[in-house]
Parts: structure tokens; C-alpha cells; sequence
């Protein structure tokens, strides 16, 4: 029988590194926590609830998943690694206070069981979980959904009656919220983890120094969005900053397309990946002016596939042989 | 002559035997099985009173008359016949089957609206009418009737009293705070058209006082 | 006698159309969002099986197979139209739930796959018998995954509410595509488990052990037989 504790098996690329995917993931949720603090005091304990409920299912979903299929409960403890966790916030994060609360629940098991577990587990996904989880929660609840909640906290004056400040700005051409309380998510209605882009930022930051994820593929992101987003509102630059700075894309763009499971393989792969990302963003944005960073994501996640197909990295010390004339 | 016993003979004999019974079948089960605009009528009026009961044609678009015709069309829609229904005492019952237009893929949604007129003066005002039941008659290219439930039909049910005075209507916009909503989530366009048949109704309605 | 009863079997368990020969999926993703609408569905293509499977093994040996197809899509459309004359006068209501895919009845793929397969060359009565067990293994399974996706998805069953709560993923197109690979899925899976038990039972048969023997001691039985 394969000794478990002589093997360690793993998906590509295989490259030596000097921390295992517990670290990554214990370091990713760390990053997420300010933003998760600042949701919490905006939106009131309810957000913490809900929270808290995401990630206790996905911790569960995969623990009775893997009793299922037959692995011991100590073997289960010991190769935990903490993606489910990650997974959980991430979902969390993007539901808003006026969800119900066994929402997050069906969402992870979801998420967790048929979008990871059923593919292979850890690394063998075909879509970003948090991103499956938090669609299957939007189709499900709808009908028990009002508007966006707008939060309990540091409310002014001028908050839009429930619609987010995106779906006013594209449909009214107004902004009805200045930038610099987009930035701090100050008054902002939304979900739970978007609204405070500086708390997000530091994660991000945080987690580029420690060289987790590469900087460069999420500010191509934005930075395509607001582009793309002013070209298709006449060139008005006004727009530039409002659209980057409302809605879902500061945490979709770090956290959620950068996952190591749903990027390319090669380097142009990534670029025309993230490109993309942000062109279909802007674009669908523009079309149904509603919130549409998790269904881009998810739709790029399965073109993925087909970049990897085509574009074949050039192997190690690989030169052209000239033509013989 | 060998032409005649070949395989092709053969199979375009068949083909066409076979298109000609199966042809003439239909034409007379078609014939037999007609159902009739009468007898559609009275299945409406079975729904919606669950017995049958006289009617009267009080308006019917296809006749020549303009002003009629003009009474009856309306710009989202237009109402195909109005029939009358005797009540106790001078109250009667108004059936409408209209069409409402610029549902998904440009289609239309067809409705009975019953229209329920109690009064005791001379003449009916508008505080008199009250929509009560609404059905659902036929439909062109809509996909998504499933999503159709009884509680987006009996939202139609109201009193036309001051409030539709005031030139409110049916509609399917979620940003629309001037006029009532009426929206199916994820069938907005097939929403948009049932409720363009109610609003013909409400027009002629206004239009009668 | 013998069979009848593997016709039977065949076409509701062996051979079931949608859950193991995944045909006529369209009408089974759309369809299915009520269990009513299941049972109509399944009704009106076991009727269509029925008439077709009868008169195309009727006219096997008058239809060249050169020309097979087409004769057959003919006798399907005829019954499909008789169908629909029949529903519009005698059951409006079933008519008005089926819709659209009525009609589509005619490309429905099981009841060509059956003409070509079974009808053409079995008798009458043999293919009589095929049609309507394929329609009953129809009819169920689209029963089963109706009433599935009621409940989850709108709280009720046949039309009675029981319940305030639901999940409206298992309503929408996302949820039947979900839905038909998880019965497809838990059908295999019960599938495997009964070969197995046969299986078993076979090879209990062979070492001439009670039928209920476990595979320990068959496993025993061998060893020492060697």
C-alpha cells in the first residue's frame, strides 16, 4: 500500500518552492481578513454570521465528502489543506447582508462537493468554486432577495434608494456616490466583502509581497475595465474611476480570477486571459448593467482550457533550428 | 420498362402513396376535430365561472366598422372581442380576449380579462369597474409560460377606482415607480406583454367613461 | 412470454431512453421543470411510440430501407398531428402545458430510434409492446426528475404546495442539465451495484454455494478447490 507520508503527490507545474498550499491558503485568508473587518462594521454582526456560516460549510461540505468516499478522519486532519476555507470567505464575501441565512450553506455544499470535490479535489477544478457558489446562491434566492442593502455605518446623506452605485452610474450616466467614498466604501451599498476597496488593496498587496499571486495580471484587469468602460461611454474619462471602483472587480480581480487552478499555464496565456477578462467585464457591464464580474470569471475560467491547448510553452533551452538552405 | 422495376420506381411510389393517405387522413381528422372560436369562448367562460353561461358579442374587431376598431386597438396591444355577460340586476360582467404586444422575440401573450361592473346609478362610472379574474388565452413565440404562476395573474385583479384615474398602468420595469408592477423575474419581455393586454383593457375602460 | 418480459424490462431499465440511451434529452431538460408536465409529456410520446412502432412494423416490407427514413419521419409526423388535433379538442389544458414541444415530437429521437431499431424489424406485436414499455421508461423517468425538481425548486408537488422554501437553481436551465447528470449518475451507479450482486451470485452458483454467500467464502471456496 502507497505509504502516505513518503509520497506527496501534487498537480502541475511541478516547481520546488519552499511553502506547501496550507501556507498560500492560511496567507490568502489573512489578506482577506481586513476586508472582512471593515464588511463587519459596515454591515452589522448579520455579515458576520453569514461569514462565519460559509466557511463552517465548506469546511464540513469537504469533511463529509471525503468521509463518504472513505478516507479516515485522522487522514482527513492531517492533509487538510485550507483551500475549503478560502473558498467559504470568498463566497461569503460576495453574498450580501440581504440574503437569508441558509444561503451561504447550500452555496458551499455546492460549491465544495459538485464544483471541486466531483472534479478531484484540490487543483483539479474546472471553475473557480467561490465564484460557482456565489452564482448557485444569486439563481437560487432571488426571489427572496430585495435590493442591496445599503449599510448600518457611516451612512450620508446621498445614498441611492438600494441599487448599487455601478447600476446607477450606467443607467442614469450620474454618481451619485463621490470616488473617495467608493475607495473607503463609505455609505456604498453592496456585498459584504466589496465595499471597501482600500482594506482589499492592502490584502492584495500583502499577499504580491509575499509573491502569492502576480500584481501585473489584476491591474491589467482593472486597468482594461475602466479603459473599455470609458471607450464604450464616448471616451468620457469621468468614467474611469466610478467603474473601477464600484461593484465586485477590486475583489474579483485580486482574489478570485488569480486562483492558481483557473489561470493559464504560459505567460501570453495569461495576458490574453486577463485582457479578455476585463473587455467582457466592461462589455456586460455596459449591456445588462447589473454586476457581472462572477459570470465573466466563470466564463473565461472555461475558455481556459483552450488557451492551454493552443498556446504550447517554449520548453527549457528550446532554439529554432535554421533552415538548412 | 425496366425503369418500372427498379428500386427508385419503387421508392418514390411508396414515398408518395404514403404522403397522399396520410395527407387525405388529416384534412378530414382536421375537419372533424375543428375547434371552433365559439367553442374557445365557451371554454373561457367555463374557466372563469366554472359553468357555462350566456354571453352577448358587445364589440368584435373583425367587423368594418373604423370607429369600432379604433375604440378596441390600443398602442401596446389590442382587444379581439368584448362579450357581455348578464348579471343580477343591472350589474353585467365584461369579457375581453386581448393581445398585448412586444413580448420576447417580439411575440404576444393573448388574456381573458373579466371585467366585473357593479352599479346602481344611471350609468356605470369608473369607480365601478373591478378587474377579477384573468387567464391566460394563447401565446406567440414566448419560451419561458412556466414561470407564468397564479400570483402574477391575480396581481391583475384590481379596483379601477382613483388610482388608475390618475393614468397609472400595468408594467414590467423594475425602476418604473409611476405605474404598478407586475414582474416575473428572469420573463420580463413575456411579463411586458401580459401586462400590455391588461393595460388595452384599462384603456378602453377609460375610454368608455 | 419470455420475451415480452425482456422487451419490458429492456425499455423501462435495461434500455431506458432518456436515463441510459440519453435520447430525446430536449424535451427532458424542458419539461421536467413540473411534474405534470412530465406525465403529458410522457403520455402524449408513449401514444406517438405506440401508433408509429404498430404501423412502421406494419409497412416494414413494403418500405425499401433506401427510402426508410424519410417514410419513417412521415408516419411519426402524421401521429404527432393527430396527436395535436386530438389534445387541442379533447384536452386543452394538456395541450396548452405542452406548447411548444408538441411538434417536437416528430424529431424526438427516440421514436426514430425505435422505428429504425425495433420496429422495422420485429412484428406487430412485439414492436406494439417495445413502444409502449419505452414510453412507460420515458414517462417515469421524466416523472421522477419532475417531481425532483419540483420539490427543490418550488415547494410543491403535482401542483400542491407543501412548503415555503426553495431553491430556485433546480427551477432554471442550469438546474436541469444538474439534474438529468445526477439521475443518469445515481442510475449507473444502481446499475453497477446490481451487476455486481449478479455477479456475485454467479460465481456463488459456480462453487456451488447458497445464493446469498458472501465473497469471503468464495474467495475461500476457490482457494481450496486449487
Amino acid at each position: 500500500m502507497l505509504n502516505n507520508n513518503l509520497l506527496k503527490y501534487s498537480s502541475s507545474p511541478h516547481i520546488k518552492a519552499p511553502h506547501g498550499t496550507k501556507w498560500i491558503m492560511l496567507n490568502v485568508c489573512i489578506a482577506l481578513l481586513p476586508a472582512c473587518i471593515m464588511g463587519v462594521i459596515y454591515f452589522g454582526l448579520y455579515a458576520l454570521l453569514l461569514l462565519a456560516l460559509s466557511v463552517l460549510s465548506a469546511v464540513l461540505a469537504e469533511v463529509i465528502f471525503l468521509l463518504c468516499i472513505g478516507k479516515k478522519f485522522n487522514e482527513i486532519i492531517k492533509s487538510f489543506d485550507f483551500t475549503s476555507c478560502v473558498t467559504g470567505l470568498l463566497m461569503g464575501m460576495t453574498l450580501g447582508t440581504n440574503y437569508p441565512w441558509y444561503s451561504p450553506i447550500f452555496g458551499s455544499f455546492f460549491a465544495i462537493i459538485v464544483v471541486k470535490m466531483l472534479f478531484g479535489g484540490t487543483g483539479k477544478n474546472l471553475v473557480n468554486p467561490a465564484i460557482a457558489g456565489r452564482i448557485f446562491i444569486f439563481i437560487s434566492f432571488q426571489s427572496v432577495v430585495a435590493e442591496w442593502v445599503t449599510p448600518t455605518l457611516f451612512t450620508t446623506g446621498e445614498i441611492t434608494t438600494g441599487a448599487t452605485a455601478l447600476v446607477n452610474l450606467l443607467e442614469n450616466g450620474l454618481l451619485s456616490i463621490s470616488n473617495f467614498n467608493l475607495f473607503f466604501g463609505i455609505g456604498v451599498a453592496g456585498c459584504i466583502g466589496e465595499t471597501c476597496k482600500i482594506a482589499l488593496l492592502v490584502g492584495a498587496i500583502y499577499l504580491a509581497i509575499l509573491k502569492i499571486i502576480d500584481i501585473r495580471y489584476p491591474l491589467i484587469y482593472v486597468a482594461v475595465t475602466g479603459l473599455f468602460t470609458v471607450c464604450l461611454n464616448g471616451f468620457n474619462f469621468e468614467y474611469f474611476l466610478p467603474s473601477i471602483l464600484s461593484g465586485g472587480l477590486i475583489i474579483g480581480a485580486f482574489f478570485m480570477a488569480t486562483d492558481y487552478v483557473t489561470t493559464p499555464n504560459t505567460k501570453l496565456g495569461n495576458y490574453i486571459y486577463f485582457i479578455l477578462l476585463g473587455l467582457i467585464t466592461a462589455g456586460l457591464r455596459q449591456a445588462t448593467k447589473m454586476e457581472v464580474i462572477s459570470f465573466a470569471i466563470m466564463l473565461m475560467n472555461l475558455v481556459i482550457p483552450l488557451l492551454d491547448k493552443f498556446i504550447i510553452p517554449k520548453p527549457f533551452g528550446y532554439k529554432k533550428q535554421r533552415e538548412v538552405k | 420498362m425496366s425503369f418500372f422495376k427498379s428500386v427508385a420506381f419503387r421508392c418514390i411510389t411508396v414515398l408518395l402513396a404514403l404522403a397522399v393517405i396520410f395527407g387525405g387522413t388529416l384534412a378530414i381528422l382536421n375537419d372533424v376535430l375543428y375547434v371552433s372560436p365559439e367553442e374557445r369562448t365557451a371554454r373561457a367562460i367555463k374557466s372563469v365561472y366554472g359553468v357555462e353561461m350566456k354571453y352577448q358579442t358587445r364589440l368584435d374587431v373583425d367587423s368594418t366598422n373604423t370607429e369600432i376598431n379604433q375604440a378596441l386597438t390600443c398602442e401596446y396591444g389590442t382587444i379581439n372581442k368584448i362579450y357581455e355577460i348578464k348579471q343580477d340586476g343591472n350589474n353585467y360582467d365584461l369579457l375581453f380576449h386581448t393581445t398585448g404586444f412586444y413580448g420576447y422575440n417580439n411575440g404576444k401573450i393573448s388574456l381573458w380579462v373579466k371585467v366585473s361592473v357593479n352599479f346602481t346609478t344611471e350609468q356605470p362610472t369608473e369607480d365601478d369597474y373591478k378587474i377579477d379574474t384573468v387567464i391566460l388565452a394563447s401565446f406567440e413565440k414566448q419560451t419561458l409560460m412556466s414561470k407564468f404562476t397564479g400570483d402574477f395573474y391575480a396581481n391583475f385583479t384590481v379596483d379601477l377606482t382613483q388610482e388608475f384615474i390618475d393614468g397609472k398602468i400595468f408594467t414590467s420595469d423594475k425602476y418604473d415607480t409611476d405605474n404598478i408592477k407586475n414582474i416575473i423575474t428572469g420573463a420580463t419581455k413575456s411579463a411586458n406583454a401580459a401586462c400590455n393586454a391588461v393595460n388595452c383593457v384599462l384603456d378602453y375602460v377609460w375610454g368608455a367613461n | 412470454m419470455k420475451n415480452i418480459k425482456k422487451i419490458a424490462l429492456d425499455g423501462v431499465v435495461t434500455s431506458n431512453p432518456v436515463l441510459k440511451l440519453v435520447l430525446g434529452t430536449c424535451p427532458t431538460l424542458a419539461l421536467t421543470t413540473l411534474a405534470m408536465n412530465g406525465i403529458g409529456m410522457g403520455l402524449a410520446v408513449t401514444f406517438v411510440l405506440i401508433c408509429s412502432n404498430v404501423l412502421v412494423s406494419l409497412l416494414r416490407k413494403v418500405i425499401p430501407s433506401q427510402v426508410r427514413i424519410p417514410a419513417f419521419i412521415l408516419i411519426i409526423a402524421t401521429f404527432v398531428t393527430i396527436l395535436r388535433l386530438l389534445l387541442d379538442k379533447l384536452l386543452p389544458d394538456l395541450y396548452a402545458s405542452l406548447g411548444l414541444y408538441l411538434p417536437l415530437i416528430v424529431v424526438n429521437c427516440i421514436i426514430l430510434a425505435r422505428a429504425e431499431g425495433f420496429a422495422s424489424k420485429n412484428p406487430i406485436l412485439y414492436s406494439a409492446l417495445d413502444g409502449l414499455f419505452m414510453g412507460i421508461g420515458f414517462t417515469f423517468a421524466l416523472t421522477l426528475m419532475g417531481a425532483f425538481r419540483e420539490l427543490l425548486g418550488a415547494g410543491a408537488i403535482f401542483g400542491v404546495i407543501l412548503w415555503d422554501f426553495k431553491i430556485e437553481f433546480f427551477s432554471s436551465s442550469a438546474g436541469a442539465f444538474f439534474t438529468f447528470g445526477l439521475f443518469i449518475a445515481v442510475f449507473s451507479l444502481m446499475e453497477s451495484l446490481i451487476a455486481k450482486k449478479k455477479k456475485i451470485n454467479d460465481y456463488a452458483k459456480l462453487c456451488k454455494l447458497k445464493e446469498s454467500a458472501s465473497v469471503e467464502e468464495i474467495n475461500a471456496k476457490l482457494k481450496g478447490d486449487k
